[in-house]
Formats: structure tokens, sequence, C-alpha cells
């Protein structure tokens, strides 16, 4: 008789699904009604139970139904609507029993976790979406347990001094806090926002909290990356108005001293020696140097960034070319080459490029070195088989934080702030070279006073 | 005849400087780092020679501003004028910040030199 009124309800409770317009086919509307109202036997039970007959019935249907309707409703759907007729006046034990499991029912359907626990941090009660995420089949096998009895201590130990605050201070509080749930059965760590409330006994006592947590671990997440890009964006931006700053420097220099010295020979050309004319004119030409180097630098940088330097690889003496670079820097710099155990110096690079790494380099040392002493070394490796030429110069240590950043465009150290000449685009212009030709290129801090630069061509 | 004291670690714009400043009619301190600067602002003779300080911002070791708080510092109160490649408001308002009277951005020409020393210097 029990499943012909469950039958009956489901009939006529599809016929509501239909009047409503919810696109179900009859087959599962009626499945889904029937599969809903047989997990409610325990309540239709207990009106049975309680001496309802099926006469009794239609008068509390409407309700029940509405009650069924809106479960189905917000579990298959999505759609929260409440309970609207759950009006039950027969008599206060089967009120209450009913308006119990209703409550119950209300609290897992809601989205997050719900619970409440005593004074001593004891679970009196939750939702089923709790308990399941600890590992627990249903919500009676977490009441009476505490956080510690399944967390790690050092998350049971943070929630419990959070939840002490609410008990003592008898205030309520959102906070964001981590526990871990089991997720297929492995336990995951998560972030979860938190309105504590104390819960307040009859003589205006706190006996205990109550909680609605939601898991934010991916708005967390988002957040975090959300951070990390705008540190990023904001370190670029300074990069970028340092590099504006400096290139500002650098023009702006140049041009004062030519365009002074062009305007004050104009008007007293006459007043000047041979000598001074010299003089002058050495000037002028160190600085329409600096410009020209300058103005190379930029265009190999943009050229670098949209992809268009093309090399010319072809085999070349290692050796060679280090020489040709000490020659050229041997006025401003004592520069020494040590072969070391290197037998063969041959390999495939282009020439022209990797004469400006070193360069590039050597420039960096001279200019923030503390000393003219400049050591290159070379070095066989074997894994990879290539050579690594080292460019030591006396200086202050790398920071570790800077160690890899100071390959980046605009990026100037510690070392290199306040300096002249100096744009933060020489190692960048070094990384991308020794990039194309498949090497690396990395600092080291030999010791307190010395420094090295080091890049690598692998042997092809 | 009062003296100029002007702060560049660029070699030719000392040189430079001096053209103007011999051209101009003026003696001048021209040195490459704010700590020679200091020095010659610690003697007292020197000091009260000067009327008018010029400096350049990017400096190494001793930079513009960290010269111009050793000033303060010792309560020099001779007027100083930026004299910069740095075209950057919040650098210029560091600098204000510390006392500068006024700056001029490089290029500038002779006249704007001697503008700014004859404002300054009320000669």
């Amino acid at each position: 008789m029990f499943v012909s009124i469950i039958q009956k309800l489901a009939i006529e409770f599809n016929n509501r699904l239909k009047k409503r317009n919810y696109n179900l086919n009859e087959e599962k509307g009626l499945k889904l009604s029937i599969e809903y109202l047989l997990e409610e036997c325990a309540v239709m039970s207990i009106w049975y139970e309680e001496g309802y007959s099926v006469d009794v019935y239609p008068s509390i249907r409407n309700e029940a139904i509405e009650y069924c309707f809106s479960v189905i409703m917000s579990q298959h759907y999505n759609h929260l609507l409440l309970p609207a007729g759950v009006n039950f006046k027969k008599n206060n034990k089967q009120n209450s029993l009913v308006s119990e499991l209703v409550m119950q029912k209300i609290l897992d359907i809601m989205p997050g976790h719900v619970y409440w626990k005593d004074i001593n941090g004891k679970f009196l009660g939750c939702n089923k979406r709790q308990a399941e995420n600890y590992g627990f089949k249903n919500v009676h096998s977490l009441i009476g347990k505490e956080d510690k009895d399944f967390l790690k201590e050092g998350l049971a130990k943070e929630i419990k001094a959070n939840d002490k605050k609410i008990i003592t201070t008898r205030t309520e509080q959102l906070m964001e806090e981590q526990t871990s749930v089991i997720i297929n059965n492995k336990w995951v760590k998560k972030w979860m926002l938190s309105h504590k409330s104390p819960l307040i006994g009859e003589s205006n006592e706190v006996i205990g909290l109550v909680g609605i947590s939601i898991d934010i671990s991916k708005q967390k997440k988002l957040e975090q990356i959300l951070l990390s890009k705008t540190e990023e964006l904001s370190l670029s931006l300074e990069y970028k108005t340092n590099f504006l700053n400096m290139l500002s420097h650098e023009i702006r220099t140049p041009l004062h001293i030519i365009s002074s010295i062009v305007e004050e020979m104009k008007q007293n050309i006459s007043s000047f020696s041979k000598k001074e004319i010299d003089n002058i004119l050495d000037i002028l030409s160190d600085n329409n140097k600096r410009l020209i180097k300058l103005l190379t630098h930029l265009l190999n940088s943009a050229n670098n960034a949209k992809g268009q330097n093309t090399y010319n690889i072809t085999n070349g003496n290692i050796v060679d070319t280090c020489i040709g670079c000490i020659k050229e820097f041997s006025c401003l710099a004592n520069i020494s080459f040590n072969l070391g155990e290197v037998k063969n110096i041959n390999l495939s690079y282009d020439e022209i490029k990797i004469t400006q790494v070193i360069r590039n380099i050597l420039d960096n040392a001279i200019k923030y070195g503390k000393s003219d002493i400049i050591k290159i070394k070379l070095e066989e490796l074997k894994k990879p088989k290539a050579i690594v030429i080292k460019i030591e110069n006396t200086g202050n240590n790398f920071p570790e934080d800077e160690k890899e950043k100071i390959f980046d465009n605009f990026f100037q150290g510690e070392n290199a702030k306040n300096q002249q000449n100096g744009i933060g685009l020489g190692l960048s212009i070094c990384k991308e070279i020794i990039g194309m030709h498949k090497g690396k290129i990395w600092v080291d801090n030999i010791d307190p006073q010395t420094v090295s630069v080091n890049f690598s061509i692998p042997y092809v | 005849m009062f003296k100029i004291l002007f702060i560049d670690d660029e070699i030719p714009i000392l040189k430079v400087t001096k053209l103007l400043l011999s051209s101009l009619g003026f003696q001048a301190y021209l040195v490459s780092s704010g700590k020679i600067a200091t020095e010659i602002l610690s003697d007292k003779a020197k000091q009260q020679e000067i009327k008018i300080i010029f400096l350049d911002l990017t400096m190494p070791k001793m930079s513009g501003l960290e010269l111009l708080e050793w000033i303060n510092k010792n309560n020099i109160k001779i007027p100083t004028i930026l004299q910069t490649g740095i075209q950057d408001k919040k650098e210029i308002e560091k600098a204000k910040k510390l006392g500068i009277k006024d700056y001029i951005i490089k290029p500038y020409s002779k006249e704007q030199l001697n503008q700014l020393i004859v404002k300054y210097t009320d000669k």
C-alpha cells in the first residue's frame, strides 16, 4: 500500500513538473520522482506510523509534494526553491521529528559546509557535505569527533585557535582558513572562507560555535596568480621606467656635450688653439661613437624582441675571437687569458654575435668592476659537450635573487644602480644570442670579491 | 669673485662646462663625484667662496640625491640646481623635496646656464 501511495505522489509530482514547464520527459521525471520519494520513505513512514491513513494523506499531500519538488529541483536543476508548504500541525512530536529531518535536508542541499561544535571543539552536528569531505559516510559518524581526530596536527591546531577566538571574544568572524578534505580517497588541502559565530546558551554562556564554510581554493589560486602577475607587471614597469630614465640620460648627456661644443665653437672658433681644437674633436668623436653604440644596442634589442636577428653560423676558432676582444679592450683593462686544458677550440658559432657577447660582458666588468683586472678562462664541458667561457672580475657579489633577473630586459641590479652608461640591455642581448647557439649563460660568485659571468657554446 | 661648484661624473661634461663657464667669465670647482664635492664643501674657506652648486642626479657611489641629503645634514645654505639628463618627474620631485632651487635638463644652452647663475647669485 505504501508503495502505491508513493506511486500516486510521484505521478502528481510529475504533473506539476510539466505544468511548470520544466523540460523533462515523462519517463525521466517519473523516475526521478520515485527515486527521491523512496528516499523520503523515512519521512513517509513516520506519518504512516503516526496513524495517517491514505485518506488523511491528501490533506498534507500538497505540502509534501511541494517540499519534494523543491528538493529535487535544487538537486537536479540547481534551483533553490524553499519548501514553501512545510507546515505540519498534526501533533508536536511528529512536527519536531519532521522539522528536524527537513532542517537536516535543507542543510544538506546548501552549498558549502555547515557545522556546529561544542566549547571543546567536538562536532555536535553538521551537514552531509561537511561529513563526506572529512571521509565520513554520514553526519552521525562525525558527531563527537574533533578536527584533531582526522586532520593533520598543524591544521587542526590552526582551526582550533580560530575557533577559540570566536568562543573567547564572543564575536562572529569571517576568515580564510586552510583545511584538508578527502577527494578520490586522498587528502587534499583546501582554502575555505568561514563565517563562525558563537553559540550562546540559555544562561547567556557560550556553549560552542556554528560555522559555515565555502571552498574558495579556486579563487585563492586565481588570487595568487593575480598577485604574482601584478608583482611581475609592477616589476616590469619599474624596469621600463629605469630604462627610460637611463636612456634619457644616455642620449641627453652626449647630445649636451656635442651641442655645447658646436655652439661654443661657432661663436668663438678663433679663440681656440690647435691643441684645444684637437682635444675638442676627440670629445666630439667619443660622444658620437657613444650615441652610435647606444643606437646599435637598441636596434639589436628590438630585433631580438621581434625574432628578426639573422645568424651566420660558421666554423671558427673561439680563442681567436677572445683574443680579438682582449685587444679591443686592452687600453681600458688588464685582461688575462687562460686556455686551461681545452684541446678542441674549433666550434660552430656566429663570430660577430659571440664577439658582441664577450664585448658586452667585458664592458660590464669594466663599468661595474672594482679593479681593472679581468680574467678570461676557457673550460671544456663533457656533458653536454661544450666550451665554457668564463669572464671573472673583482666586484660585489650578485645577490641570489638577481642571478637570473640580470638577464632580463631593462633589469639593473643593485650593483648597477646609480652607475653611468647602463640601460640594462647588454646581458639580455647576450642571453638571446647564447640561446640561439643552444648554449647557457649564468653568473657565479667566486669569492666575496670576485664574480664571474659564464656562457657555454656546445660542440655540434 | 665667487665660485661655482659643478658636479657631474662625466668627464667630457666637466670639460665642456669648463669651456662654457670660462667663456661666461665664471670660475668653478668642477668635480666628478659627490665625495669630492663633500670634501670641498667641508673646507670652510672654499665653502664661503661657493655661491651656487650644480649637481647631476645619476652618479656612481654617491648619487645626486644622496649629495643633497649630505648638504642638508651639514646645514649648507648654498642654492643648489639640478642639472640632469633624466626627465623623470618623480626624481625631480624627490630633489625638490631635498631643497633644490631649480633644475635644468640636458642638453641646455650656455645662456640658460648663465640665467640660472645670475638668478641665484644676484650677480
